[in-house]
């Protein structure tokens, strides 16, 4: 049955959403645009003239420049322009996306998990509204990011149609994962998740693009099935075009169209996937301070330690291509110096970092979840028991710390079994 | 009578596994303050969610204020105002924001002395960031929020959970209000004194069903009264006397129950008797409760088992 003005409100929760987001979204904003000026600066520093700059571009084809950067457009007259897309665009658009997808499951999921929907919905408020006002937040957050870049790459002199595409690029690849977490929000009944499915969409999509750059340098036909290519397969500063916009934007409107369906067949408060129901009795694993934070943070632990090894995976097998790769070009060791070993060993040490970085996140995250424990009050209860305070955080401490070990070591092993 | 305000005919809705709601009927009469009575998980809040069109029942008809429930939800959610069993807020808006916030997005008149009253007497602080809230201060706002709003039914699910004595009070003295000019209210509680002291109708849910529903007048004609007295002459007559039941009888003091539709008849003989400091007690809701939750086997129609402590659970408030 059709229902009677599904859009009522739509515009008075998009306000609150925003004022609720104001301060979150000023940061996002403010922090993208200062690294995108940065950026242009230093590089402009760094690399004063082509020449710099042509040498820069040389060392282009590496895949793991290539994973960790974009397509190498331009590489020919390697331009300011092109380097700042080639150095930045990954990072912005990555960012842009994290951002879209914690403001989407916010407004859309938590919400609901919360039970603060139950009060909005039962005001004359229409079926769609909420989510169309989360949406709306999220696309004007997007916009926002998007005219702080165009803004920041005109301020350090990188003006011109081309850092409003990046703009436009970069706002809309937000919105295409704000669509994706308003779909995975429907998945699930709970904001944790929702976000962390559409996270391991991002990561997804993150290693679908590298990996078809690797594959050829300014794009191959595996790299244009993630929307992160479709923003870069614009050819900003070098030979711009569109059309790849399209494809974002489109994608964008399928999935909204999905979450709407989606949406109309599911309670309010329910997920598509219901929720299994658990043991009635704790298992003795469970019944000390250390077991409860394990158990609290399995989820966390489980989720990063899978994304991280499959990571390590990723750019182990790439590490192994890459040796193959370059014995293949004979005439790059003619022009260039090249120790295959030390090669494979740079390639390995960025990995590493990044693995690195990922564990330092999930142990950060794992260390808030204790203000968050608190803050909702169960760590009162859970000290009411006679746990001693040092202990309860000591405890959880240690859980972090061995996780984080292990999770480190679980993703870096590809990388100690001796990669050459 | 005119149009029922709220009429549900046969709803059923189920979660999975899980039924909550198992041919469901309910009737409210324009003006009426309905009580709604059931205990933990026996169906109260899916069904108000139903009638205010947030779930979407899988068999049945609802329609409030002669809408549908469903299709016409934002127009009845005009006319109507809630106050959820357990209210959410967002933590860092303040209280009187919140008040605002949601008598905006219902739009209409708006009503600063009327809201500014209700803050005063529920003793609300509108300045306080709703994370520092306990629970009955939130439950206020949504109480605040709901109350000052012009409305001609208020769906009120165990509103005064978490508020305190002299709170409860209040609450009631703003219900009366209401119903004094007109609006219809359904108030759903498992507090029996809230729902005597206030409703002038009551449905009781059981599993997903409503196992009975009338005035207290009528509900109170199915069960019995509670007698006693003091006499010297011998009542032993009286255990004969068709209606009466569990009559004891020591050292002059006498006590039964009577079948309320006998009472005359009893009353006679109880005169004849020469009784002295007799007292009739009409059956409390509570002992109309425990006939279909308790644990006391009591009438033919309510032999089916009670859920495990859902006697004791709903006893308990009292």
């Amino acid at each position: 049955m059709r229902t009677a003005e599904p859009w009522a409100a739509t515009g008075r929760l998009f306000r609150l959403n925003l004022r609720l987001d104001r301060v979150r979204i000023l940061v996002w904003v403010l922090a993208l645009t200062g690294t995108v000026y940065a950026t242009v600066l230093a590089l402009a520093e760094t690399f004063p003239d082509g020449e710099a700059r042509q040498a820069r571009a040389a060392l282009l084809d590496n895949p793991s420049a290539v994973m960790m950067t974009g397509p190498a457009f331009g590489a020919g007259d390697y331009t300011l322009g092109a380097m700042t897309v080639n150095e930045l665009s990954l990072s912005v658009l990555v960012a842009t996306a994290i951002m879209s997808i914690l403001l989407a499951s916010r407004h859309v999921r938590a919400e609901e998990e919360s039970g603060r929907l139950e009060v909005v919905r039962a005001l004359p408020v229409g079926r769609f509204a909420p989510a169309a006002a989360a949406l709306g937040a999220v696309a004007v957050a997007d916009a926002a990011v998007g005219a702080g870049i165009t803004a920041g790459l005109v301020a350090a002199g990188l003006g011109g149609t081309d850092a409003v595409a990046w703009g436009l690029a970069t706002a809309l690849t937000g919105l295409v994962f704000g669509a994706v977490a308003a779909v995975t929000a429907q998945l699930t009944e709970h904001a944790r998740a929702a976000s962390g499915t559409a996270m391991a969409v991002l990561g997804a999509a993150f290693l679908v693009r590298g990996i078809g750059d690797v594959i050829e340098p300014t794009g191959s036909w595996l790299s244009w099935l993630s929307p992160i290519a479709w923003a870069q397969q614009t050819r900003l500063y070098v030979d711009l075009r569109w059309w790849p916009l399209a494809l974002s934007a489109a994608l964008t409107a399928v999935l909204l169209g999905t979450a709407v369906l989606l949406a109309q067949r599911r309670d309010l408060g329910a997920g598509l996937r219901r929720g299994r129901p658990g043991p009635a009795t704790a298992g003795t694993s469970l019944l000390s301070a250390t077991g409860l934070a394990r158990r609290l943070l399995r989820g966390t632990f489980l989720g990063w330690t899978a994304g991280l090894v499959l990571f390590g995976l990723a750019f182990g097998s790439l590490a192994d291509s890459l040796e193959d790769s370059i014995a293949d070009i004979p005439t790059i060791t003619e022009w260039l110096v090249v120790d295959l070993a030390a090669l494979t060993e740079s390639f390995a040490a960025a990995t590493l970092s990044y693995l690195a970085l990922g564990v330092v996140a999930f142990a950060v995250s794992a260390v808030l979840r204790l203000r968050a424990e608190e803050e909702s009050g169960r760590t009162g209860l859970t000290l009411s028991t006679g746990l001693a305070r040092s202990r309860w955080v000591l405890g959880w401490l240690a859980v972090v710390v061995v996780e984080a070990l292990l999770a480190l070591v679980l993703s870096g092993g590809r990388w100690a079994r001796g990669s050459p | 009578m005119d149009t029922p305000v709220i009429e549900a005919r046969g709803l059923v809705k189920t979660f999975g596994p899980t039924t909550a709601l198992d041919g469901f009927d309910l009737t409210v009469a324009p003006g009426q303050v309905a009580g709604f009575l059931g205990p933990n998980g026996s169906g109260k809040s899916t069904a108000i969610r139903v009638l205010l069109g947030l779930l979407r029942a899988d068999a049945g008809t609802a329609s409030v204020l002669g809408l549908d429930a469903w299709r016409d939800a934002v127009e009845i959610h005009r006319r109507t105002a809630y106050v959820p069993g357990d209210t959410n807020l967002w933590p860092n808006l303040t209280g009187g924001e919140i008040v605002d916030l949601l008598t905006g997005i219902r739009g209409g008149r708006r009503r600063r002395r009327r809201r500014d009253e209700l803050i005063e007497r529920f003793e609300l602080d509108p300045t306080k960031k709703a994370r520092s809230y306990s629970k009955g201060n939130r439950q206020k706002v949504a109480l605040v929020a709901a109350l000052s709003a012009e409305a001609e039914l208020y769906v009120l699910d165990e509103p005064t959970s978490g508020l305190d004595p002299l709170m409860e009070a209040v609450f009631t003295d703003e219900v009366r209000r209401l119903s004094g000019q007109g609006s219809t209210v359904l108030l759903s509680s498992h507090i029996l004194a809230e729902v005597e002291k206030l409703c002038d109708t009551v449905t009781i849910i059981r599993a997903g069903r409503d196992v009975e529903s009338g005035t207290l007048a009528q509900l109170r004609h199915l069960t019995r009264s509670a007698v006693t007295a003091t006499t010297s002459a011998d009542p032993g007559r009286l255990g004969g006397l068709p209606g009466v039941h569990h009559l004891v009888h020591d050292d002059g003091r006498l006590g039964f129950d009577v079948d309320d539709a006998r009472v005359p008849e009893v009353l006679r003989a109880l005169a004849d008797l020469g009784v002295q400091n007799l007292t009739v007690t009409p059956p409390s809701l509570e002992e109309l409760f425990l006939r279909h939750y308790g644990d006391r086997p009591a009438e033919p129609a309510a032999q089916e088992e009670a859920p495990h402590g859902a006697g004791r659970d709903a006893g308990a408030p009292r």
